[in-house]
């Protein structure tokens, strides 16, 4: 059994599901990555909007989530956070 | 109220300076877990921030103690037909007393606060228990300063307990620096309950607290490091 995901562990998942997309992605692809539910992802979303480590964009008419500055930010951070965490046992 | 640090004269001084190295570990610590806070909005890094935070400002209110702990006058003395003038240093006893309670109080609640977050301790009224005894401790140390070190060693062992069961667990590098580093700090507090009794048990307490500080600095930079 793995371990449940810490809320570092989601936000980074998801934003690095859009980074290996290319910095685009459709909800649909995000949510079937994420591994999370339709509810929960959709809280993580607005959250990360809310942040400004995403942003939503239409192209063509489709919804898409496009990676920021900030949230590639925090991909590049995320390993020292983890880092930071496990030396605390947080 | 008597409150004194029994320190040799040589030490004065250079005590702060140790008091201000660990203020600044503190601070990057506070600040790293605040960052953590900003990004993930996770509750237990905005209290794990607020911990060291508390430390750091506690070792603020450290240093104003000791550096009133003594101030200069000018005693004159007939000796014969000669009168001798010499500096002494005498205690300023209500800054030192009151700014080295506020240093136990902060100190304490840091130390608490550390322990609700990796003990993960959530219940309310465990909470408001330990809240009363670190404030009976503190209002205790004023008459016993003995009491304040055996309580924070207390503490301290607590989370050297909890860093070495966290390292053995995921065996990081960084991991086994920050239970070393508290390792000197519990060492440092258990050396200080007997400060009273040799000026240079004070001296070998700090240069633990120091140890203890550096150690958790160097397990900083090993997070942060690329």
């Amino acid at each position: 059994m793995t371990a449940r995901r810490s809320r570092l562990e989601v936000i980074y998942d998801l934003l690095n599901s859009i980074k290996e997309k290319g910095g685009t992605i459709k909800p649909t692809h995000l949510l079937y990555k994420s591994n999370l539910s339709h509810k929960k992802m959709t809280e993580y979303i607005t959250e990360l909007i809310g942040k400004g480590f995403i942003e939503a964009k239409n192209k063509d008419g489709r919804k898409t989530y496009a990676l920021t500055d900030k949230g590639l930010e925090y991909t590049n951070e995320f390993q020292r956070m983890k880092r930071f965490s496990e030396s605390f046992g947080l | 109220m008597t409150l004194y640090i029994n320190s040799p004269q040589w030490f004065a001084g250079i005590d702060s300076g140790i008091e201000f190295l660990s203020l600044v570990v503190a601070l990057m610590v506070s600040w790293y877990g605040y960052k953590i806070y900003r990004l993930s909005g996770e509750r237990k890094y905005k209290h794990f921030a607020s911990a060291f935070l508390l430390a750091g400002i506690a070792y603020v209110f450290k240093i104003i103690s000791q550096i009133t702990l003594y101030e200069k006058e000018l005693v004159r003395q007939r000796i014969g037909p000669f009168l001798v003038s010499r500096t002494v240093l005498e205690p300023v006893s209500w800054l030192h007393t009151y700014s080295y309670v506020i240093f136990g109080l902060l100190i304490l609640f840091s130390l608490l606060l550390l322990l609700i977050v990796t003990l993960r301790i959530n219940d309310r009224p465990t909470l408001i228990l330990l809240t009363y005894f670190m404030i009976v401790v503190t209002l205790a140390s004023i008459k016993a300063q003995v009491l304040l070190h055996i309580t924070l060693a207390l503490m301290a062992a607590l989370l050297v307990f909890h860093f070495y069961t966290n390292y053995a667990k995921n065996k990081a590098r960084q991991a086994l620096f920050v239970t070393l580093a508290f390792l000197g700090i519990l060492l440092s507090h258990i050396v200080m309950i007997f400060m009273v009794y040799d000026p240079n048990i004070y001296v070998a307490g700090e240069a633990l607290q120091l140890t203890g500080f550096l150690l958790l600095m160097y397990a900083f930079i090993l997070v942060r490091k690329k």
